[in-house]
């Protein structure tokens, strides 16, 4: 009861000091983010109306794109448009799909999520049973197979992570399908999320439920290997830091069960620095999703993101690079309110 | 102190992660994969002779392995292809080759090319044109229904035509400097007049690129205010959503994921020839990533791959059982474009140095083996290719010799010339660097830059900031030597990416106009010979190659007429999906043989 009350209690204080001092951040982030992008999209070289209308198109019909694009209006001029359409909800269109971007990214978003909510699971559970493994019984041969794993896993980028489970699972096993988010032959479930997994299970349909979990594992585990290895070996180095501390020391002169000092006075501040990098990396998972995407062929934001970078795509270009920006401020964020209920220091600066 | 050995805890976690990693693998074991699921049996339809297109039926066969007896079975014909993108859904928007290959299935035309160049009818079942070549009236075939189910009429073609011209967009520019909109009339339900601002010989051939759209449907779905007046966003946005199509094409639209695939059906209803083994469903799939391709034709879920693998996939994918390589002849042709108006490349006697030097040979046999060599300013694959013109070979002395006859000789160390290659594409550079070699090896200075696409595009638009060299791929959209020449040589392209070369000749240009309006098929021909000629002598480029694109297929259980080069050479044809043939159950015989 009395640690109910407490919760609510900093719960509250966390709203009324920090919560909408964070927010306002955010937004000012965000602001400063679109323009920059903004004019570093629109002075690449090319022209993007005639990129998208393809180089035969007539001259007039370029010039008439242009203009429905207001890209013969000053820079300064197009981004008080774009801001002006950004308050009504709307992102401009997209050189490459035609219609709003904001419609792209609500498209193609979830499945980005489903994909980087998987790898992130995965992360999570690699990194503290690894973590724990390797930091319990240091040089250990368990803590030497995991460092070979873990120097491995943060030197090879997702994407060649990505191509080599491919090549095994897909390629030469066959036993995990290499490319998009649902087989050829199963029909879909109806879109009600947009995670494939989550809208077949709220339908009942465990054939696609399945099929979508096959797709989910090999993209999933290539994103998760960098950021799951970094931090396992964070994890070890803090345990094996804290373990060796006075407190600890005392609590086993206190006859204390190695099982309870492990893992309630041991890990619990071992996490501070895992956790810190644990969220950036969950939200660094959607810009390392690019390529991996390209070779799953997972119709996902970050491939969206790419396409529209090669094809000057500019308002696209802008969308995804602001709910990049906006995911890695709302993980900051979260994260920072987890270091708090962890870390009751924080609190009480 | 510690304790020895591994705590409860531990072993706790290491069970745990034990069963969840057995249990996750005991779910994939126990599910079903798709690929042997069994579904409806679709019996071929008749075939009804209405176009005079011989198809050449042949069962695919494989001479390496000896496979397990047959099970009969009957599993769907499935045809999966890949494609560097997913295409654009209106017939008034995409010219890329997906969205072409996506239009020619789904959406029918006026006439139809064969693979020897000829237009043959199709929805016109006959035609005729006034004398002064001004006014083509067309006699539709009755019956023809689109996948609504509304039966196609002159009017249809007359919306169409308008609409396509109206949007500007796509293939647009083949059909709207020649049609004159204003005189262009229904004069029934199954006949149309269409009226030309100038006479143009190539009019039927851009007509291949009319997709005829159903009026009705796409009215019905216009959406106002927009672009087009009073008639909004002509139907633009629904189209482009993938709800449905609104074609008459063997093919109809069934699913649209946006960014991933294109799923069509066989359209039963279709008044057309359609090969007995002919795929009942195709997915058009865009990817293009190397590893995804091989390992979806290993697997045996990718029918036909795209044409941009690197020629090491091609070489890994041709090592898999029951995968050829196809080898489908193009009209692309592979220029090193010289500006004739920058010292030291406006000095014809440099150019002819340049052309001479070229060692066309390595070219080919060291950078693109697959590549046909290209001879003159249009594809040898193209009607009126002048083959009097010979190829130039490699001769460094008469090169040498060239070189002292110009202006240039003693200082040509303070004339460099500029190479641009495209960044986006690798192979280039070495193309590049050979061309560096070869020219240097007579004391001429070349420094080679990557460029990407973009800043080409941008770079080419002016004189000034134009290479001296620049390498670019540059397909025909006729099967007819003069659409290639207006669209390398004719002024009207100088500043576009289409012509580095800047020629800016007015007798050319004349002699371009005169071609492309002359009716008569034998003077035009002549015409275009006489053209090539001149071009050829002022050495504006240096021809490379011909495209040969290359695509890896199952050919133990897809028949693909392209790959014996049955295929008219236009974009998107060798992907015309009735005539192609898919036989699932030696699939099956594959995937039993393990694959």
């Amino acid at each position: 009861m009395v640690k109910i009350r407490y919760n609510i209690v900093f719960l509250k204080k966390i709203y009324k000091n920090y919560i909408l001092k964070r927010i306002i951040n955010i937004l000012f982030v965000l602001l400063g983010l679109s323009v920059l992008i903004f004019i570093i999209a629109r002075v690449l070289p090319g022209d993007p109306a005639r990129l998208a209308l393809g180089p035969r198109a007539p001259e007039e019909v370029v010039q008439r794109y242009r203009e429905e694009l207001r890209l013969d209006k000053p820079l300064y001029i197009q981004y008080i448009y774009w801001l002006n359409d950004v308050l009504q909800g709307r992102l401009g269109q997209s050189l490459v799909s035609f219609r709003d971007v904001s419609a792209d990214i609500t498209e193609f978003l979830p499945a980005s999520l489903e994909l980087i909510i998987a790898a992130a699971f995965i992360d999570v559970i690699g990194a503290f049973t690894l973590g724990i493994l390797s930091g319990k019984r240091p040089s250990s041969i368990i803590d030497n197979a995991i460092r070979i794993f873990a120097y491995a896993g943060i030197a090879v980028p997702a994407f060649v992570w990505a191509i080599i489970l491919q090549l095994i699972f897909a390629y030469w096993l066959g036993i995990l399908p290499g490319v998009g988010r649902i087989s050829d032959g199963i029909p879909p479930p109806p879109r009600i999320t947009g995670f494939i997994t989550i809208d077949s299970l709220l339908t009942g349909n465990m054939l696609a439920f399945s099929d979508s979990l096959k797709h989910l594992i090999l993209p999933a585990i290539a994103l998760a290997i960098g950021p799951m290895a970094q931090e396992a070996r964070i994890l070890r180095a803090s345990l094996i830091e804290n373990i060796s501390k006075d407190y600890i020391l005392f609590m086993r002169s206190r006859g204390i069960s190695e099982n309870v000092i492990y893992f309630k006075y041991a890990l619990k501040p071992s996490m501070i620095p895992v956790v810190t990098v644990m969220g950036l990396d969950i939200a660094s998972l959607l810009a390392n999703a690019f390529l991996v995407e390209m070779i799953y062929n997972w119709p996902g934001l970050s491939r969206y993101g790419i396409i529209a970078m090669l094809r000057k795509d500019l308002n696209a270009i802008v969308g995804v690079v602001l709910v990049i920006g906006l995911i890695y401020a709302i993980a900051n964020f979260i994260v920072d309110l987890i270091l708090m209920r962890i870390d009751p220091r924080l609190r009480h600066r | 102190m510690h304790r020895k050995g591994i705590s409860r805890i531990t072993m706790a976690v290491i069970i745990a992660v034990i069963i969840v990693i057995a249990g996750v693998i005991a779910a994939l074991l126990y599910t079903i994969s798709p690929a042997q699921r069994p579904t409806q049996t679709v019996s071929p339809p008749p075939i009804t002779p209405t176009t005079p297109l011989a198809i050449v039926i042949t069962t695919p066969t494989l001479t390496t392995p000896a496979f397990t007896t047959p099970v009969p079975t009957t599993f769907e014909k499935l045809l999966r292809v890949s494609f560097a993108n997913v295409p654009y859904l209106d017939p008034a928007v995409g010219s890329d080759e997906a969205s072409t290959v996506y239009l020619l299935n789904v959406y029918d035309t006026l006439v139809y090319p064969l693979p020897n160049g000829s237009i043959i009818p199709h929805l016109a079942s006959k035609w005729d044109v006034s004398p002064d070549g001004l006014v083509w009236t067309f006699y539709l075939r009755q019956g023809v229904k689109f996948h609504s189910g509304r039966e196609l009429t002159a009017y249809d073609v007359d919306f169409s035509l308008k609409r396509l011209i109206t949007i500007g967009e796509g293939y647009a520019y083949l059909l709207a400097p020649y049609v004159d909109l204003n005189n262009t009339k229904v004069i029934d339900k199954y006949t149309i007049q269409i009226a030309l601002k100038k006479p143009y010989a190539l009019f039927l051939q851009a007509l291949v690129r009319l997709y005829i759209v159903d009026s009705e449907l796409v009215r019905a779905h216009i959406k106002k205010p927009g672009p087009y007046g009073e008639m909004g966003d002509y139907g633009k946005d629904w189209l482009m959503s993938g709800e449905k199509d609104a074609g008459s094409g063997p093919y109809m639209l069934v699913k649209y994921v946006r960014g991933e695939s294109v799923t069509l059906a066989r359209f039963k209803d279709y008044w057309g020839q359609v090969a007995p083994n002919a795929p009942d469903t195709v997915v058009m799939l865009g990817t293009t990533e190397p590893t995804t391709i091989r390992t979806l034709i290993a697997r045996r879920e990718l029918e036909i791959s795209d044409q941009w693998q690197p020629l090491e996939n091609y070489d890994a994918m041709s090592k898999i059982r029951g995968v050829e390589i196809a080898k489908i002849p193009t009209a692309y042709e592979f220029y090193l474009m010289i500006h004739t108006r920058k010292p030291p490349t406006d000095d014809i006697h440099v150019r002819k140095a340049l052309s001479y030097v070229f060692d066309y040979d390595t070219a080919i046999k060291d950078i693109n083996p697959y590549e046909r060599r290209a001879c003159g300013p249009v594809p040898s694959t193209l009607i009126g290719y002048n083959k009097e013109l010979g190829c130039i070979t490699r001769n460094v002395t008469l090169a040498m010799e060239e070189l002292k006859k110009s202006k240039y000789y003693g200082q040509l160390d303070k004339y460099p010339i500029e190479f641009w290659w495209i960044a986006e594409v690798p192979w280039e550079e070495r193309v590049a660097l050979l061309f560096k070699q070869n020219a240097e090896a007579i004391g001429l200075k070349v420094n080679v830059v990557k460029k990407p696409w973009l800043s080409v595009v941008e770079a080419l638009s002016k004189p000034e900031t134009s290479p001296n060299i620049v390498s670019i791929f540059v397909a025909s959209d006729f099967l007819e030597a003069g659409g290639m020449l207006a669209n390398r040589y004719h002024s009207k392209v100088a500043g576009t990416w289409q012509q580095n070369e800047w020629l800016l000749n007015s007798t050319i240009d004349r002699m371009i106009e005169d071609a492309v309006s002359t009716l008569d098929l034998q003077s035009r021909l002549e015409k275009y010979y006489e053209i090539q000629k001149i071009i050829f002598e002022m050495y504006p480029s240096i021809y490379l190659y011909e495209h040969t694109i290359l695509r890896a297929y199952q050919a133990y259980y897809v028949d693909f007429p392209a790959a014996r080069g049955n295929v008219a050479p236009l974009l998107g044809y060798d992907l015309e999906f009735r005539w192609i043939q898919v036989y699932p159950e030696k699939r099956q015989e594959l995937l039993r043989a393990g694959g």
